[in-house]
């Protein structure tokens, strides 16, 4: 699978602490266009102090981040976003009194130059509309989209918060366990609609479902305790030692 | 350079921070401790000045009428807790604001109907209502007994909140709620204590301020700003930058008051500096509070580990 | 006829029944002047003058707090500042409106934009210690100018004037003036909350981190909020000057920004039309409270804690309430 695609994020040496903690300890990794990286590790390994840095809710204490050959490591979270970096939350955070439609709408409008329009209702933006609604309808929720986002279950609330980042039309994708709290049938879908963006977008996965990671990634990279101890393709991955003993919890088939 | 002028400014600016320190001790832990705005805390330092003027007159012995002030205004700050606030703790900040603004219309107007619009002192007996002379300055007897005072407090306060059970509580609490609930601690009690001290400690400082300015209706609402201000300054929940917070203001806003027209002089034409200087002293505070922020959004000593 | 058809469906469609009582209530308002003066009793064209210039001052703020989630203790300063640019130019005998009403557009929006850069930097508890902050440095500011009465106030002997177009010495006048003011807010404001730019400010009152990250820079969003804001305020701020005829700096003081969140609260945060129930509420009982009792506060205050309490969403939480047991 190794492709001649370009490389879209890259990091040196990132790091943060948190007091004495290294939450993230010198990570160096990249992610190629039109493909997926897969990102495992025992719970509180790093993951989701991973993607604030790259995404720019936290700031690093060390290293740099390039994204689309720029250095993005001091930029805000929001020019990053404009740039078509998107990330989706690992705790679903959606806005809860807007409707499904509201929701995808606000974050289809996003990436556009700016929302200063004060007079025309949004409701009636049909070019975004239209954007919306598909990206509603991708990830199976149309018949829902008028609901309210507090009025639907959890599983659906993942689906939105999924289609929050998909309706960005983002260059790289920062997937935060995108799966959790999803239902089988809900996860399985899911997983096929990643397979179908990852023809053209980049994807950083992160996910405890371990199915869904060795199906989809390109790469998958190891984290333990803040830093990578294996990155590699699946197949090596399964079979790493290192990665057994570390992770998966000894030798198994 | 008037050394005496200076001295003396200086001990009024020490005079009004320790007050404002005993009004920002409550509020911050409060603030700290229960994540609880209360703007009617002011009322705490009034009812304290009506209390002591009343008892004096009452039992014609200052130090009977402070005493049962405090204990009165403690069982008052209990209460507020108790039926109030505890119901708002989880509540936005929007409610703590509306509430303790009710608060405040209801405390003034039951003062009003109790003890009427006439302000009201207490007559200081002759001990303390003499002068000190050092050197060539000379001083009040009474603005001693306020610093005093409040350096007494202050240092009553450090040992309580340092040296006992109760204090390694509102310490915790105060930098980590979670973890003081979690210790399965009576949470209950720990907030109604601290809330009624904070009270008890702004009725002291409102019991030494009225034989200076009088007990009248409203005199908490401006100082309680003056406090806010110190709280923010010092670091939401810690002690130590409300003391610190309240003398840098108390100082600062004296000094000003008093030195500032000088000093604008040397810089610009007389009159225009006569116009500016009293506004500018009277901002100082604020544009102080302004640009601590923009430099230490948490303020001077914030607690450490907020969670 | 076939507008007419289509407006009407286009109205039964988007109304709920609360839009229609209080826009019943709006066009009553129109017809004020006329009933009063019927029955005789001009005060009460006083009294409403001074319920619609508040509500243009707690509409705007209730922009910012209600929708934008911005808890701003210090609104009262671009009341004061309205006023004032009627008061300091009428002290200098210029009594254009235009001027006047120029002047606290520009003013209250630079105090806007200058304190806003401050506070929205921060957030919470220090938000509003802040906001509260900048008017206390407004209202010393006034206080301080000797030249305009300082702590004593300023009078204002004529009222603005707009030659050849208005007279608003003429009470009935000043009162369409207000009304037409606040129509065109509660315009402005729909608009507003109803735009994309609006929903990016509703979105950051919940949200904000994930604003943020759907690439909205939300500080600039909310200090364009901000501004807008005070300067609505401002020009309310105007009418107040030429309906009191005395300003003084006490008009800044916090408690008045207090009882501009306590006219929201009433009203019902979150409502288009709450601020303009709220404030004929708290205009309606303090004229009622205090004929009746001099410790009439106590019962205001009292209530203010009993609507937090139990009376979640004010007026308009109730009339809704009654509509949804209708059906």
């Amino acid at each position: 699978m190794t492709n001649k695609e370009p490389t879209l994020l890259s990091t040196a040496g990132l790091a943060k602490h948190f007091g004495g903690v290294k939450a993230v300890d010198n990570i160096s990794l990249s992610v190629t266009d039109k493909s997926v990286h897969g990102i495992i590790g025992p719970n509180g390994a790093g993951k989701t102090t991973l993607i604030s840095l790259l995404s720019g809710g936290l700031r690093p204490d060390d290293g740099s981040i390039f994204f689309l050959d720029r250095d993005i490591t001091k930029e805000s979270t929001d020019r990053r976003a404009k740039q078509g970096l998107a990330r989706s939350f690992q705790i679903t955070s959606i806005i809860l009194p807007m409707t499904i439609l509201e929701n995808v709408m606000l974050s289809a409008q996003g990436r556009r130059k700016h929302a200063y329009q004060f007079w025309h209702p949004a409701n009636e933006n049909m070019g975004i509309k239209e954007q919306a609604i598909s990206v509603i309808e991708q990830v199976g929720l149309l018949d829902k989209m008028e609901k309210l986002a507090s009025e639907i279950s959890h599983g659906e609330q993942r689906q939105l918060e999924l289609a929050m980042a998909l309706a960005m039309q983002p260059k790289l994708l920062l997937l935060d366990e995108p799966m959790a709290g999803m239902g089988h049938s809900e996860s399985e879908k899911i997983t096929k609609l990643l397979n179908v963006i990852s023809q053209d977008k980049a994807i950083l996965l992160i996910e405890h479902d371990m199915d869904a990671v060795f199906q989809l990634a390109n790469t998958i990279s190891v984290l333990v305790n803040g830093s990578i101890i294996a990155s590699d393709k699946p197949s090596n991955i399964r079979t790493n030692p290192q990665v057994q003993t570390a992770y998966l919890g000894g030798p198994s088939s | 350079m008037n050394w005496e002028l200076l001295i003396i400014q200086c001990l009024n600016g020490l005079q009004l921070g320790l007050l404002l320190f005993l009004l920002a001790a409550g509020l911050t832990l409060i603030f700290g401790i229960m994540d609880f705005i209360n703007l009617s805390h002011g009322a705490f330092y009034m009812i304290g000045a009506y209390f002591c003027a009343s008892l004096v007159g009452l039992t014609g012995s200052l130090i009977l009428a402070v005493i049962l002030s405090l204990v009165g205004v403690l069982i008052i700050g209990a209460l507020v807790e108790a039926i109030l606030a505890r119901r708002l703790y989880q509540n936005d900040h929007l409610d703590h604001v509306l509430v303790t603004f009710g608060l405040i219309l209801c405390f003034d107007t039951v003062v009003h109907f109790f003890w009427g619009t006439q302000g009201m002192t207490i007559p200081l007996p002759p001990t303390l209502d003499g002068q000190i002379t050092i050197g060539s300055i000379v001083i009040p007897t009474y603005r001693f007994v306020i610093i005093t005072g409040g350096l007494l407090v202050a240092g009553g306060l450090y040992l309580l909140v340092n040296k006992t059970h109760l204090g390694m509580l509102i310490r915790a609490g105060a930098s980590n709620r979670v973890m003081v609930t979690a210790l399965g601690v009576n949470i209950d009690r720990l907030y109604m204590i601290v809330f009624a001290i904070g009270a008890a400690m702004a009725g002291f400082a409102g019991m030494l301020i009225a034989p200076l300015t009088e007990a009248s209706v409203g005199m908490g609402n401006e100082i309680i700003i003056i406090a806010f201000v110190v709280v923010i300054v010092g670091g939401i929940g810690s002690i130590k930058g409300a003391f610190f917070g309240a003398l840098l203001i108390g100082l600062i806003d004296t000094l000003g008051r008093s030195y500032l027209d000088g000093f604008l002089k040397l810089s610009m034409p007389p009159n225009y500096a006569e116009t500016a200087a009293p506004a500018l002293s009277a901002m100082m505070v604020y544009i102080l509070m302004a640009a601590i922020l923009a430099f230490r959004p948490r303020g001077l000593f914030p607690p450490t580990h907020k969670s | 006829m076939k507008i007419k058809n289509s407006l009407s469906a286009h109205l039964a469609k988007k109304m709920s029944g609360p839009t229609i009582v209080y826009l019943v209530f709006i066009v009553l308002l129109g017809f004020a002047p006329s009933i009063f003066s019927l029955i005789n009793e001009p005060f009460y064209l006083d009294l409403l003058s001074r319920i619609l210039v508040l509500s243009i001052a707690a509409l705007s703020l209730n922009l910012i707090l209600g929708y934008g989630g911005m808890i701003s203790l210090g609104h009262a300063a671009y009341l004061g500042i309205g006023a004032y640019c009627v008061g300091i130019p009428a002290y200098y005998e210029i009594y254009n409106g235009f001027v006047h009403l120029a002047l606290a557009i520009v003013f209250s929006g630079l105090f806007a934009l200058f304190s806003g850069m401050v506070s929205l930097r921060t957030k919470g508890v220090y938000f509003i210690m802040i906001t509260l902050a900048f008017t206390q440095m407004l209202y010393f500011t006034f206080v301080s100018l000797e030249e305009y009465g300082g702590d004593d106030g300023l009078v204002i002997e004529l009222r603005s004037e707009f030659p050849s177009i208005l007279d608003i010495e003429n009470n009935t006048t000043l009162y369409y003036c207000i009304y037409l003011t606040l129509l065109g807010s509660f315009l402005i404001v729909h608009r507003i909350i109803n735009s994309p730019f609006g929903r990016v400010i509703i979105g950051s009152k919940h949200n904000e981190e994930r604003m943020q990250a759907l690439g909205y820079n939300t500080y600039r969003y909310k200090l364009v909020c901000y501004v807008i804001s005070g300067v609505i305020c401002g020009i309310a701020g105007v009418f107040l000057g030429n309906f009191t005829s005395f300003i003084s700096p006490e008009m800044m003081d916090w408690t008045h920004s207090g009882e501009l969140i306590f006219m929201i609260v009433i009203g019902g945060v979150n409502a288009l039309f709450g601020p303009l129930i709220g404030a004929a509420l708290f205009i309606f009982f303090e004229e009622w409270l205090s004929g009746i009792t001099v410790y009439w506060h106590f019962i205001f205050g009292l209530l203010l804690i009993v609507l937090v309490l139990f009376g979640k969403g004010g007026a308009n939480g109730l009339i809704t309430a009654l509509f949804k047991n209708k059906k």
